[in-house]
């Protein structure tokens, strides 16, 4: 086992943001060789085996870690996707203006609802301990508290899915948010909810973007981030990892990136993990 | 024989007789009578009912009025299924016309997508091309495509303009003739007795010793309890278009042939006889040596006009 290079590593995924044009953190959580592979490191593309094996590893570590991920199989087979739900708090106001803390960047899309002198930020509160331990991190706008006016301010229930797209050959996140009462929420309130920077991303690509979809397997609508543009981000992380001779958890990665954009957090804990303590059994070569 | 363009020209023309009528429980001011209409089975209910929801708005108060739904013996409709797709597997022992539940209340939205625009048709209709090109070219043509290349491909869906449609749909349907085939075949398996909304996996067209994989093999692969042993009576039917093409067709030219203007091909898996009055298509003999393939069913397709 290759006990040196397999520790944490962290790897900076330049996602820039057009305001604050600051760099997200994905963190890779490495593994020996011979255990989870992430990807077909030359295409770039994950298989179903792969994806299922992530999955496995990202479930032993988010219970040593109390991360609430659970895995919900389809009928007797081997398929299936992972589930969490989260509570978060936040303000919903379909004419939610944003307050970027002072500074009207031109590169904010004009509101036309900028009339208001008090503006509301969503509020974004986690459940807790999972980010005690940030240092580096930067600052994410979600935390902490922020002027809050006009606009209720609610506990909504978010239930998240991970599944496989063959199609793809990504993982592809399903959401639904509902409020305490049961009530489903909107398309439009959710993109409320989504953070200005990561909604002028969204908005510029409508096929990478949020959309009500039927849930493959379960039938009902839930919102879905489109996967056709993975690819496209995953390739620098496979690459550098590949350069350096590290294995990557294709779906921890990647979850870590478009997770935040849809108020799923993952916590850097992901990568202090040692890995030997949760690979229970590694494939025969 | 027919020509294998005439199938095209058969599936794109396909209409479905419906009737819809008002749910009771809906507040008017004077009684709705139901209003008929010849549905495409290749497009989409929100997109070809607005005749439908003005009939029924001239009889109702505004304050009345939310989005329209539709339903079938109970069962709202999934508007994002093609309207064939959606008798085919809830209504094809039904006598005809078809008769469609109206509602303007209580939207289920715990069972159907909101579709508060055409804009959401399209955003869907162009999400399953995407995806079929993925499946079909690994995106490469749909990709290299312009938006304006698009844009014709969901206006020809709208208008029910043939000829503009395949214009550019056929580009979607070319594959390099050294490998036989797509990569994979895009399809959904529809069952009525299922948890699971549909069946979609990676299939070749082609088996990797060259072996052209058939509309058989496939339902064997994906569902083996619909096909019968040998001996056994017939427990379901494949139904596509409302017909049930002959087990032995290769997969490859259903694909390109048989499959809805998404680029996917919609199978159901009925229980229900196929309607006898909807459809028929002799299919001529694919690119190999075999006699023409006949349908189980001699019946006709209706063309509009």
């Amino acid at each position: 086992m290759n006990g040196a290079t397999g520790r944490q590593q962290c790897y900076t995924y330049c996602y820039t943001t057009p305001r604050k044009k600051k760099r997200a953190e994905v963190l890779f959580y490495s593994t020996p060789p011979q255990s989870a592979v992430g990807a077909d490191m030359s295409s770039c593309v994950l298989d179903e085996q792969n994806f299922y094996r992530c999955c496995c590893l990202l479930l032993q570590q988010s219970e040593q870690l109390n991360d609430g991920w659970s895995w919900e199989a389809v009928q007797d087979s081997e398929e299936g996707y992972l589930r969490k739900t989260t509570l978060r708090s936040v303000v919903i106001n379909s004419s939610t203006v944003w307050d970027l803390e002072g500074s009207s960047s031109e590169s904010e899309p004009s509101d036309q609802q900028a009339q208001e002198s008090e503006q509301s930020v969503p509020v974004a509160l986690d459940e807790p301990d999972t980010m005690e331990d940030d240092t580096d991190d930067d600052d994410d706008e979600d935390d902490g508290v922020c002027a809050v006016s006009k606009g209720n301010s609610k506990v909504l229930q978010y239930e998240y899915h991970i599944m496989y797209s063959c199609s793809y050959s990504t993982p592809v996140l399903y959401f639904r948010a509902s409020t305490l009462q049961g009530r489903s929420l909107s398309l439009e309130e959710v993109w409320s909810s989504v953070h200005p920077n990561f909604r002028l991303r969204l908005q510029n690509s409508p096929l990478n973007t949020i959309s009500l979809q039927e849930h493959p397997l379960l039938g009902q609508p839930f919102f879905m981030l489109h996967p056709c543009r993975t690819e496209e981000f995953m390739r620098p992380v496979l690459l550098a990892a590949q350069e350096q001779h590290r294995p990557v958890n294709y779906v921890l990665s990647w979850l870590s990136v478009v997770g935040p954009v849809v108020g799923l957090d993952v916590t850097l804990r992901y990568s202090q993990l040692h890995p030997a303590a949760s690979i229970s059994s590694t494939e025969s070569d | 024989m027919a020509d294998d363009k005439d199938v095209l020209r058969d599936v794109w023309f396909g209409r479905i007789p419906t009737s819809f009528t008002l749910n009771q429980d809906e507040v008017t001011e004077r009684e709705a009578e139901p209003y008929y209409l010849l549905l495409p089975r290749v497009s989409y209910l929100t997109l070809v009912t607005d005749k439908v929801k003005k009939h029924f708005l001239k009889v109702m108060r505004a304050e009345d009025v939310e989005e329209m739904w539709f339903e079938y013996e109970g069962t709202p409709l999934k508007w994002h299924y093609p309207i064939g797709v959606l008798f085919d597997l809830h209504a094809s022992n039904t006598v005809l016309p078809w008769s469609i539940t109206v509602h303007f209340k209580n939207f289920p939205d715990s069972d159907l997508l909101h579709c508060p625009s055409s804009s959401v048709v399209e955003a869907h209709f162009m999400s399953s091309i995407k995806e079929a090109d993925a499946l079909k070219h690994k995106s490469q043509v749909v990709n290299d495509m312009q938006k304006k290349d698009h844009k014709q491909l969901w206006m020809g869906l709208q208008n029910d303009k043939f000829d503009q449609f395949w214009a550019m749909n056929r580009k979607l349907m070319e594959y390099p003739t050294e490998e036989g085939g797509f990569r994979y075949i895009p399809f959904r398996i529809y069952q009525t007795m299922s948890d699971r909304p549909f069946i979609q996996r990676l299939f070749r067209p082609v088996s990797p010793e060259g072996n052209v994989h058939t509309l058989g093999d496939l339902m064997k692969e994906m569902d083996p309890a619909a096909l019968p042993n040998d001996g056994e009576p017939k427990r379901y039917q494949v139904v596509i278009h409302g017909i049930e093409p002959l087990l032995e067709t290769p997969l490859q030219w259903l694909s390109e042939h048989l499959s809805h203007p998404d680029n996917f091909l919609h199978i159901c898996e009925s229980h229900n006889p196929p309607s006898p009055v909807l459809s028929s298509v002799y299919i001529s003999t694919p690119p190999t040596t075999t006699p023409p393939l006949l349908l189980s069913e001699d019946l006709f397709i209706g063309r509009e006009g």
